[in-house]
């Protein structure tokens, strides 16, 4: 396995978010993580990125444990965390900001450069807005950009954070298809959303969390076509 | 027109000088949100240390190099004693701090010099006129080092690794976070290079202004409204700030009043404040730049 978190439990201050969480990804795999607004699934990404501590529990990377070992540490050893929003750096622009993510790798600027042309075959964004600030594109835009800078190191794993909130369907989509095409090329990846049909439809498999506890898991497909996981779970309306 | 010449060569060295504090000011600002108000006593510092060495080895160029090399050391062991320690306390605590610090910095001054003026010769003496305007090669050694460290500090903010690092850490901690930086690195570094430009200033001061305890309190304040009036977190914004603040007070005090010299400035940020709150080159969504 390529990323294994065993009975992870997290907590803000003396409030309990994660009640001992376990999920597994293997390289070339896509699994989701899915779960109503406020079930722990951002907390459960952070700490498996090395952002937020876990009380207890383990986070082994190719088998190695890295629970105690802090994010710089993590993205050196190829577990890139997308987050939540974006966060992408406004003022820099779309070529810098992908510089930026290639940085902590330790690669030289001509490898850091040859990496970007690479993306921008699978983002052409990055190509038509290279000296734009990031901050004035199109939320699918700095979507696109904000994987492409987490991908600069070519990471083992990428975990990312709701990448298709607050997306038109079309981008929707996009950032989707862009997600599947990681995973194809061997990159394990992590995927949290609260859009199950976009998710699970694009996953290997998918965990189902409430209450900062797994409570069902299985194939993509064997979710979706789980009733009960829309009804009980995330809400008729998904 | 002499006076013009004259007053205008004044205000770009005063408004050098204010630049290259608040320059620093914004890094750190921008950077980590710390008031770093001890940046003022820090160029103070940096004065007598330039008097110190310069006089002990007879080279004034000696003493500022040793200044701006030791005020990097004193800026990073400040941050990592002080403002490190209070890296998740309220805004109003780093404020504080950075105020005691002054205090600590000052004290230890009074009882290492003491409290007389300490002089410092020009590093060239003489004068050069231009356009009827006197003007001491001094000043000009002022503007032609701030300039160049301007130069310097815009090619390795935008043409380095560790340069996009510092402006990444300044836009988006989680977003630095989320790429493997280090913001504590990152912020440790900001704090040398702010606190290196103070000694700078102090350094090429020390000849025109003397050294004395008190001497970067002024400073302080003028970089402080140089942030502010620029955007915070503008370093850009602070150079060009610091140079427009310059000539505001220098043609103030020319053609207006001198006793209200140090007020224009205030007026122009008060006014500035009023037309665009976020400041002449401060942007709500975008702070760097």
């Amino acid at each position: 396995m390529k990323l294994e978190v065993s009975d992870l439990r997290c907590a803000y201050g003396a409030r309990p978010v994660l009640h001992g969480v376990s999920i597994a990804v293997d390289a070339g795999e896509c699994v989701s993580v899915v779960g109503a607004n406020g079930v722990g699934k951002s907390t459960l990404l952070n700490a498996v990125a090395g952002l937020v501590p876990a009380r207890a529990g383990t986070v082994r990377l190719d088998g190695r444990d890295v629970t105690a070992r802090g994010a710089p540490w993590r993205v050196r050893h190829g577990l890139v965390l997308c987050p939540e929003g974006r966060h992408l750096f406004p003022g820099l622009t779309v070529h810098e900001n992908l510089v930026v993510g290639g940085i902590a790798s330790g690669a030289r600027r001509a490898a850091i450069n040859a990496r970007v042309a690479e993306l921008t075959e699978l983002f052409p964004v990055i190509g038509k807005r290279r000296d734009q600030a990031a901050g004035t594109l199109s939320g699918g835009e700095q979507q696109m950009v904000a994987i492409g800078r987490a991908m600069m190191g070519r990471p083992a794993v990428l975990v990312l954070d709701e990448p298709t909130l607050g997306l038109a369907p079309l981008m929707v989509d996009a950032v989707i298809a862009a997600v599947r095409e990681i995973a194809d090329g061997g990159t394990a990846v992590v995927l949290a959303e609260q859009n199950l049909h976009a998710s699970l439809s694009v996953s290997e498999r998918g965990y189902v969390l409430e209450s900062g506890r797994v409570v069902l898991s299985g194939t993509g497909a064997e979710l979706l076509a789980d009733s009960g996981v829309v009804a009980a779970y995330l809400g008729a309306d998904t | 027109m002499e006076l013009f010449t004259q007053t205008l060569a004044n205000g770009v060295m005063l408004g050098s000088i204010y630049a290259l504090v608040a320059a620093g000011l914004a890094l750190v600002f921008g950077v980590m949100d710390i008031p770093q108000f001890a940046f003022g006593a820090h160029a103070m510092i940096g004065g007598y240390l330039t008097w110190w060495v310069g006089g002990e080895t007879g080279s004034y160029w000696l003493g500022l190099l040793v200044a701006v090399a030791a005020l990097a050391a004193l800026g990073v062991i400040t941050h990592a004693a002080v403002f490190d320690q209070l890296r998740k306390a309220p805004s109003e605590t780093l404020f504080i701090a950075a105020f005691g610090l002054v205090m600590v910095l000052q004290g230890a001054a009074q009882v290492i010099w003491g409290p007389d003026p300490r002089s410092v010769e020009e590093a060239v003496p003489g004068s050069i006129t231009i356009a009827g305007a006197t003007i001491t090669y001094q000043r000009l050694i002022i503007i032609g080092v701030a300039v160049a460290l301007f130069v310097g500090l815009h090619l390795f903010l935008t043409r380095t690794l560790t340069g996009l690092s510092v402006r990444a850490a300044a836009q988006s901690r989680t977003g630095a976070q989320a790429v493997g930086l280090r913001p504590r690195a990152v912020g440790l570094l900001a704090m040398a290079i702010g606190s290196a430009l103070a000694g700078l200033a102090g350094a090429l001061l020390v000849p025109i202004s003397q050294a004395y305890p008190t001497v970067g309190d002024p400073l302080a304040i003028k970089a402080f409204v140089v942030i502010v009036l620029a955007g915070m977190g503008s370093v850009n914004g602070a150079v060009v700030g610091g140079i427009v603040l310059g000539a505001v007070e220098a043609f103030g005090a020319a053609y207006l009043s001198l006793e209200w010299r140090d007020a224009y400035p205030v007026l122009l940020l008060i006014l500035v404040l009023v037309v665009r709150p976020q400041g002449l080159f401060g942007k709500e969504a975008v702070a760097w730049r």
